[in-house]
């Protein structure tokens, strides 16, 4: 197993600085004269020269992007040209409001898809399965902007359940001020115990995640309903109902181990997927993250910030399917070897 | 012990397995011989009352110790399956679950049909031991055994939770030749010793005639002949029988060279 | 009489895992059939993949007809191909399910290019005929085909390009007895018919006794018994050749397993000078952990144990455990 971990880790790393080298390379494919950019289309011939030296433009291509390697490892990801800040204190600012939104949707996706998976297994070819299994093409087929839209004139316009915009009620604000711990609004009411700011976050949380966790459901669903149905096949189920356990045992306990695999890659998948794909989300309910952030950037020809959301995003992705690595080897003895 | 009278296996309207009679008797072994689609194993399926997982309906009368099996509910089956007729099957190694330890699904099965929990490493121990089986290899997934040592160790579970009827669908022919006494060995024991009544399942009419008491042939779904083990293999009626004596190559037998 | 197939101290690995070590066995020009004997593990499937180069050798050197076959290359490769041909073992795997019986034989005429275009269809047609099979089966998909149908396709297709050697890896182990006899049956005529020189790999002792002059007994990598089948199954020298033999149910006769039973404790790891079988045979001694036996010639055949002379001792009442 610590083999396994090692190696892993090690293609990992390798993976992640395949990635630097690219998006470096990218970035200098890319038309257009970053110190232009930078300085301005007015600048003066003496300021864009100043710009390029402050930048390394005139320096020979190795050493720029050993340079980039190098500011990238401290830290320096480059200057955001739309909203001039460093492009990491820009990160930082918009990935945590994305990642509770996804981290909630994807939690709920596995909630709701695996047992629906399973039901449409246990099921198959009889009604349930069917049920089941429109169920799951529909919410992967619906378009996340009309999905949004439906379910505000839904539950907000028609049956006033659900608010639509912001993270918490800001009238909040007076009554039960948020000590700011990691400027996540709902995590830092659950660390400092503001239970009405906790609620009303839980409450605007729920028709974003409902939006953003169709997708994911509809793909747990149809990924565990296939992985079941394989498993239910083989002989070795046969052999535990031959034992003497009940149906309910064989499917939740015998026959679903062996289907997380499969599973857990799939939910990695939609876990990366749903990070930069959360910008019609966050557009909508006004929960401004790394989607928005990326949308911004990239309407703005903002090349240091685009480049910033990319490595990110294959950062998440590397460290996402290592961990999803060493959760198959733990639940599946075969991948070890 | 079990007394099958007038079973059929249908699929819909067809035939898969038709049993006039059989009966098995504690203390001894009765084979089943068959190719491919003689309806041997649909007849495996039908005493342990697992046809409707493989879509097929069942008729007739299977009575183990007086009492009725067709027409019981999942639920009473369940008491029944592993507990009084257990199953052995043909891949050893696919018939293990990839994911879990053998230990576990040793122990599960114990617990599930009432065996107290402080009871349960000695019964394990005591059963592996009778299938020449290191207690080592509780330890190990399905992957890290070999054929022989995989089967060994189904027969141990059964012997474990002392079933008194034991079906064993074609449990060699996936193994090498030299493995394969060991197996058939583990099973005289079990009907030598605990006087388990064994239906014994196979293709190969050679390794019946080793095991069995008593044989029936069976041949697209039908039963063409049935008796005394060393009657039927040396003096067949059914010509089915004989072409299937005949098929069987043997050492210094015909030869092209 | 040089012969067709010559190998010499072969060597295969899978990855970093040796296994096979060291093999040597002719084939002779045809009719003739060399039995390679071995059970899983032994690394038959292995050498036959390797012998048509499917697999890399890691030492040792394959001839055929005087050319270095591991060597081969481009045309020279095809051609060899053209001579050499194999039938696998799963009729399920080795044919595709989305083409006819009729064009899967037709398949190796057109690759290379032997028999001109138009003649393709009837040249097919005739050798699933040679191999017993009726016209209706020409139309049919794999899922429609018994077992003994498709390995009958199998050899039909494999004879299509008129090979001098054929590689049979267990032809018949997958198929019941009936079909079993019947596939043997055609395995004879075309050895007669054809002057076919076959490589017969199988666990099953009287298949190969049936089909094969010359034996060579199998495990772990390592040759253990080489020569006449008449000999080598009839009264085998080596401890292993004698657990097979013994293992071989016969009506009328019980067996008494002549290995030791594996019970699954942690073995002490082998030397890699020892000998292949010592953790399952019953005559093994101290010398057999430290020095591996090399073949020698006793009793009229080829034997790798040191105590070959004892053989005949080997009886084991009921299990024996290790």
């Amino acid at each position: 197993m610590v083999k396994f971990l090692v190696g892993r880790l090690a293609q990992a790393v390798a993976v992640v600085f395949g990635v630097m080298v690219l998006t470096f390379l990218i970035a200098r494919l890319v038309p257009g004269d970053p110190a232009i950019a930078y300085a301005g289309p007015k600048a003066t011939p003496a300021e864009l020269a100043a710009a390029r030296r402050q930048f390394g433009l005139d320096d020979p291509p190795p050493q720029q992007l050993l340079r980039y390697l190098g500011g990238v490892l401290r830290g320096d990801w480059g200057t955001s040209l739309h909203t001039k800040a460093p492009v990491l204190d820009d990160l930082v600012r918009v990935v945590p409001t994305t990642l509770v939104l996804v981290t909630a949707a994807i939690v709920v996706a596995v909630l709701v898809g695996v047992p629906l998976g399973i039901f449409a297994a246990r099921s198959q070819g009889r009604l349930g399965d069917v049920v089941a299994k429109v169920v799951a093409i529909l919410s992967v087929s619906f378009p996340v902007f009309w999905l949004a839209l439906l379910l505000q004139l839904l539950f907000f316009s028609r049956l006033g359940w659900f608010p639509v915009a912001g993270q918490y009620d800001p009238a909040l604000d007076a009554t039960s001020p948020l000590f700011t711990v990691v400027k996540v609004p709902l995590v830092d009411a659950l660390l400092t115990g503001n239970w009405p700011v906790l609620l009303s976050g839980l409450h605007h949380l729920a028709l974003p995640v409902a939006t953003l966790a169709a997708y994911p459901v509809g793909a747990c669903a149809m990924v565990t309903r296939a992985a079941m149905l394989d498993n239910l096949a083989e002989e070795h189920v046969r052999m535990v109902r031959a034992l003497g356990f009940s149906e309910r045992s064989v499917l939740t306990r015998f026959a679903l181990r062996p289907s997380l695999s499969p599973i857990l890659s799939i939910v990695a998948l939609v876990f990366a997927y749903s990070l930069t794909n959360s910008f019609i989300v966050e557009s909508v309910f006004n929960w401004p993250g790394l989607g928005s952030y990326a949308i911004d950037s990239i309407q703005s020809l903002d090349v240091p910030a685009i480049l910033g959301v990319t490595l990110f995003v294959a950062l998440i992705y590397v460290a996402l399917n290592l961990l999803v690595d060493l959760c198959q080897a733990y639940v599946d003895p075969r991948v070890r070897s | 012990m079990i007394r099958i009278r007038d079973l059929r296996v249908e699929y819909g309207d067809r035939t898969v397995a038709h049993v006039p009679e059989l009966d098995l008797e504690p203390g001894s072994v009765t084979g089943v011989a068959g190719e491919s689609g003689s309806g041997k194993s649909q007849t495996a399926l039908a005493v342990m009352g697992l046809s409707r997982y493989a879509g097929a309906t069942v008729s007739g009368s299977i009575t183990l110790d007086g009492e009725e099996l067709l027409g019981k509910s999942e639920r009473q089956w369940r008491q029944i399956r592993g507990r009084r007729v257990a199953m052995i099957m043909q891949s050893p190694r696919a018939a293990l679950n990839p994911t879990m330890r053998l230990g576990t699904v040793f122990a599960r099965t114990l617990r599930l049909h009432g065996v107290p929990r402080r009871e349960v490493a000695a019964r394990m121990s005591a059963a592996l031991e009778e299938v020449v089986l290191s207690p080592a290899i509780l330890g190990r997934y399905p992957h890290q055994v070999s054929g022989g040592q995989a089967q060994r160790f189904a027969i141990a579970i059964v012997s474990a939770l002392r079933a008194k009827v034991v079906i064993a669908d074609e449990p060699t022919s996936a193994l090498d030749v030299t493995v394969q006494a060991e197996v058939i060995e583990v099973l005289r024991r079990l009907r030598d010793v605990h006087g388990t009544a064994l239906m014994f399942i196979s293709h190969d009419l050679a390794v019946i005639g080793e095991l069995a008491d008593a044989v029936i042939v069976m041949r697209r779904g039908q039963v063409v002949e049935s008796g005394p083990t060393a009657q039927v293999l040396h003096d067949p009626q059914a010509a089915y029988t004989a072409e299937l004596l005949a098929a069987v190559p043997v050492i210094g037998g015909r030869r092209t060279t | 009489m040089s012969a067709l197939l010559s190998v010499e101290g072969l060597r295969i690995a899978y990855g970093q895992t040796p296994v096979v070590h060291g093999v040597d066995l002719d084939v002779p020009v045809g009719p003739y059939g060399v039995g390679l004997i071995g059970e899983s593990g032994s690394g038959k499937t292995t050498i036959a993949r390797t012998l048509v180069r499917l697999h890399r050798a890691s030492a040792g050197s394959v001839t055929f007809d005087g050319r270095d076959v591991l060597a081969l290359r481009g045309r020279d490769l095809a051609r060899y191909r053209r001579e050499v041909q194999i039938v696998f073992q799963d009729g399920d795997g080795a044919l595709d399910p989305r083409m006819p019986v009729l064009a899967q034989v037709v398949e190796p005429l057109a690759v290379h290019r032997s028999v001109p275009r138009s003649a393709r269809q009837e040249r097919a047609a005739s050798l699933l005929a040679e191999v017993g099979l009726p016209e209706e089966v020409m139309t049919h998909y794999r899922h429609q085909l018994s077992g003994g149908q498709r390995q009958r396709v199998l050899i039909a297709r494999a004879l299509a390009l008129e090979p001098r050697l054929l590689i049979l890896d267990e032809p018949t182990s997958a198929l019941d007895v009936t079909v079993q006899d019947r596939v043997l049956a055609l395995v004879e005529r075309l050895r007669e018919q054809r002057g076919l020189a076959y490589l017969l790999i199988s666990h099953n002792l009287a298949v190969v006794d049936r089909l094969c002059e010359t034996s060579v007994v199998l495990y772990g990598g390592v040759v253990m018994e080489r020569g006449p089948t008449a000999r080598v199954l009839t009264s085998p020298r080596h401890p292993y050749t004698r657990a097979l033999r013994a293992a071989v149910p016969e009506l009328g006769v019980q067996r008494i397993p002549l290995t030791r039973v594996s019970s699954g404790a942690p073995e002490r790891a082998r030397a890699a000078s020892a000998c292949a079988y010592v953790d399952r045979c019953p005559l093994a001694v101290a010398r057999c952990r430290t020095e591996a036996p090399v073949l020698r010639p006793y009793d009229g055949r080829e034997v790798a144990c040191h105590r070959a002379e004892e053989a005949d001792n080997l009886a084991v009442d009921g299990l024996a455990t290790g």
